[in-house]
């Protein structure tokens, strides 16, 4: 089966750059800034593949680059370098013009235009924040929310807007009769499952989910784990899991990356990621778990 | 079936100062279609290892090991891509640990109907009802059914673990130590699901401790060590 997308040497550097970055950071120097040009090389040279209906592991610690790779998947960042391209099946109806003729896979998607691109975002992508602010408006009802990304992805009859937003977070297990309410009034467990209520508004083909259970209480962790999982069979998701606890990773996901500074330093088999660890990194990762 | 030529495993620990120690060595055997290698050996030889190889959750570090794929055709492995591990171990190949680990907060039944209904293409009904004849003949009380393994007992986990490997029938079953925490009885049970198993074309790769009982259910014995 061929990859959902693939993504090549993609780069993020926040700064000038030098010609002595590349040499200066990574995770042999334990550090992604650069001490000549004082640049921060947040990602390089990333590659790999997403399938269909795959949920990939992203592990690291803070700092090695795990979310700006998501920011940069969902064209929240701009990458420095590398190419992102998408299978044909991807069904992308309302952009033809990325696919040249008689190609499987689209043009780089990172060169698309910034209206190309929220097209392409809200058609096929859905993520979830650690932080519920980064993704919910929080004065705005829970159902407004959804309804404006239902409005992004070209829905207009407002009755029609309010029955799906209810639909979803009747999935997402939020009770439905306080839909009305903003989502400050809520707790953190709640908030996420509006924000995953939301993800999922646009039928997505690939949703990120960047820490969504860091920072909630175990039992709370432990119900919206079950939702997630539920929820990509259900939906036939391909899932980019970033995570820094790795008990989350080996419940959700078959494949795993492990980043540290930038860089992705180890790929495998998720239950050969967590009991043959091959590199220095990740072995110390492992043997830090609890 | 399969064939394991030259295989080593050593792990190197970075963070022990980059000390390296070797699981096992020199590892060759092979099974046709059908067949059950029994390994024995004494304990730290590097039989589980064998049997992590083989199922991908170990890096081989030399050797090879060939098997013949019923989607792939004949592959290594030791060198397959994830990808295809993956593909192959949700269509062929299943795996006994010596310890129950499966996703908490998800009932008995369900752990043994998930691989049915995922691989077998069964209807809900045929997959619960397989489950269930399963738990009855490993003798689980019914009124577990619905419970979380996580709170079971030793030998009732192992018996789930059991249940869920051979339920969805795979083509190829490592089982390590898989009647460790049984009695007797319960050994009896399992020995005879795993002789059914085999009648209908599974290939098995077996760790048992007791020697008498290795000799009992293969049909060669392969000395790690």
């Amino acid at each position: 089966m061929e990859p959902l997308i693939r993504i090549r040497g993609l780069s993020k550097r926040f700064g000038p750059g030098c010609s002595r970055c590349l040499e200066a950071t990574g995770p042999e120097q334990h550090t992604n800034l650069c001490p000549h040009c004082g640049s921060v090389m947040a990602c390089n040279d990333v590659s790999f593949d997403l399938f269909r209906n795959e949920a990939l592991g992203v592990v690291g610690e803070s700092g090695s680059g795990k979310s700006t790779l998501v920011r940069l998947l969902h064209f929240e960042w701009e990458a420095t370098e590398g190419t992102v391209e998408m299978h044909r099946s991807a069904g992308i109806a309302s952009l033809p013009e990325i696919f040249a003729d008689g190609s499987d896979y689209s043009s780089n998607l990172l060169g698309l235009s910034h209206f190309q691109k929220r097209r392409l975002r809200n058609a096929l992508m859905g993520i979830v924040y650690q932080n519920p602010h980064l993704g919910l408006r929080m004065q705005v009802s829970s159902g407004g929310n959804i309804a404006e990304r239902l409005l992004g992805a070209g829905w207009r009859h407002i009755g029609n807007m309010r029955q799906r937003a209810a639909e979803l977070l009747k999935i997402t297990e939020f009770p439905v009769e306080r839909m009305d309410e903003p989502p400050c009034n809520f707790s953190g467990g709640m908030q996420q499952r509006v924000q995953i209520a939301k993800a999922l508004s646009n039928n997505p083909l690939i949703l990120f989910l960047d820490e969504v259970t860091t920072g909630l209480d175990l039992s709370v962790q432990a119900r919206v784990l079950d939702l997630i999982r539920n929820l990509r069979s259900e939906f036939n998701l391909s899932m980019l899991v970033v995570s820094h606890d790795l008990g989350v990773i080996n419940l959700l996901c078959q494949r795993t990356m492990v980043m540290k500074s930038g860089h992705v330093v180890e790929f495998g088999l998720t239950d050969q990621i967590l009991q043959d660890p091959q590199h220095r990194y990740t072995q110390l990762l492992v043997a830090s778990q609890l | 079936m399969i064939t394991v030529d030259n295989l080593s495993k050593t792990f190197t620990l970075h963070i022990l100062n980059g000390k390296r120690i070797a699981a096992c060595r020199n590892i060759s055997f092979s099974v046709p279609p059908g067949g059950f290698l029994g390994l024995s050996g004494p304990s730290g030889a590097g039989k589980s290892t064998v049997l992590k190889c083989i199922y991908r959750t170990y890096l081989s570090t030399n050797g090879a090991i060939h098997y013949h794929s019923a989607s792939y055709g004949k592959v290594d492995l030791a060198t397959l891509p994830d990808r295809a591990v993956i593909d192959i171990r949700n269509r062929e190949m299943g795996y006994v640990s010596q310890f129950l680990k499966v996703i908490p907060r998800v009932s008995a039944l369900d752990v043994i109907m998930e691989p049915i209904l995922a691989r077998n293409g069964v209807s809900r009904d045929a997959a619960k009802k397989r489950a269930s004849g399963l738990l009855e003949r490993l003798r689980i009380p019914s009124h577990l059914f619905d419970a979380y393994p996580a709170t079971f007992s030793g030998g009732e986990q192992q018996r789930i673990n059991i249940a869920r490997a051979v339920g969805w029938k795979p083509r190829l079953l490592l089982l390590d130590e898989p009647t460790a925490s049984l009695d007797t009885n319960s050994i009896g049970i399992v020995l005879e699901i795993l002789k059914e198993l085999r009648n209908e074309g599974t290939t098995m790769i077996g760790v048992f401790h007791d020697t008498t009982l290795l000799a009992s259910v293969t049909d060669a014995v392969y000395h790690v060590g």
